[in-house]
């Protein structure tokens, strides 16, 4: 599981994830996005156009990033799902505590006019 | 009906083991991405609660998953020696509707409960055994 980030000049952070967001994937990168999401201010995308499997541990690390992202009176969001992990998320019931779009452009226009 | 058996350990790292295999088995009879993805779904959610909750020792325990299926169904039948648990009797998870509210426990079991077409659990032979039903075509 990798990631990598980078932070747009409009104060926008974006970490796309690649890989499986299962027991192994998530283990592999919780810590470091936990700490890379949550230290930074600006609002973060997660753009997840490269996780090809999620599983329920991987949904808790989104939720608890978003979480910690939202006690900082930040927000985070997730762009670009694959149709069977954006399934999971609505099986879930966290798409809708988690905003989540169709595209980076258009979570970053979202974020940029709240 | 066909079918296929896979004998994992209670070790985490064993997971892996179940991706290799669903990728075979899903060549060997046809399935869509979309069942693949259920049934790999479904089954590391059992697995990782049996691994993670149902022994009390730190011994070697193995985990016979055994999958079948017709033209239509796909039945999964996961077994483990561990502790007496019935995962069904888990209550169902309440949607929060706020981020502060969210709560993640019982999301694996709501997982399985959502993606299979039926789902069992007995104790046989001092076994629990967990056994899951999937449509072919989800």
């Amino acid at each position: 599981m990798q990631f990598e980030t980078s932070l747009l000049s409009d104060h926008i952070q974006v970490v796309k994830l690649a890989g499986r967001l299962d027991l192994k994937g998530t283990n592999e990168i919780n810590d470091t996005f936990s700490f890379t999401v949550g230290l930074e201010p600006a609002p973060t995308i997660v753009d997840m156009s490269e996780v090809v499997f999620l599983a329920s541990i991987g949904i808790r690390m989104l939720i608890s990033a978003a979480r910690a992202k939202a006690n900082r009176g930040s927000k985070m969001v997730l762009a670009n799902p694959v149709p069977l992990v954006k399934e999971a998320l609505t099986t879930a019931g966290f798409d809708a505590l988690i905003p989540t779009f169709n595209t980076v452009d258009e979570a970053k226009a979202a974020l940029k006019s709240e | 009906m066909s079918s296929t058996t896979l004998v994992l350990r209670n070790h985490l790292d064993d997971l892996d083991r179940l991706s290799d295999w669903i990728v075979e088995v899903s060549e060997q009879y046809s399935f869509s991405q979309k069942l693949s993805f259920y049934l790999e779904l479904v089954i590391a959610e059992a697995v990782t609660n049996i691994i993670q909750n149902a022994y009390l020792d730190q011994d070697e325990h193995t985990i016979p998953i055994l999958l079948s299926c017709d033209d239509h169904r796909v039945r999964v039948e996961i077994k483990d020696d561990g502790l007496p648990f019935d995962p069904l009797q888990q209550p169902e998870v309440t949607f929060p509707t706020r981020l502060e509210e969210a709560d993640e426990g019982g999301l694996g079991i709501h997982l399985i409960r959502s993606y299979t077409q039926e789902c069992c659990y007995r104790r046989q032979h001092n076994q629990n055994v967990l056994t899951l039903t999937l449509s072919k075509e989800p």
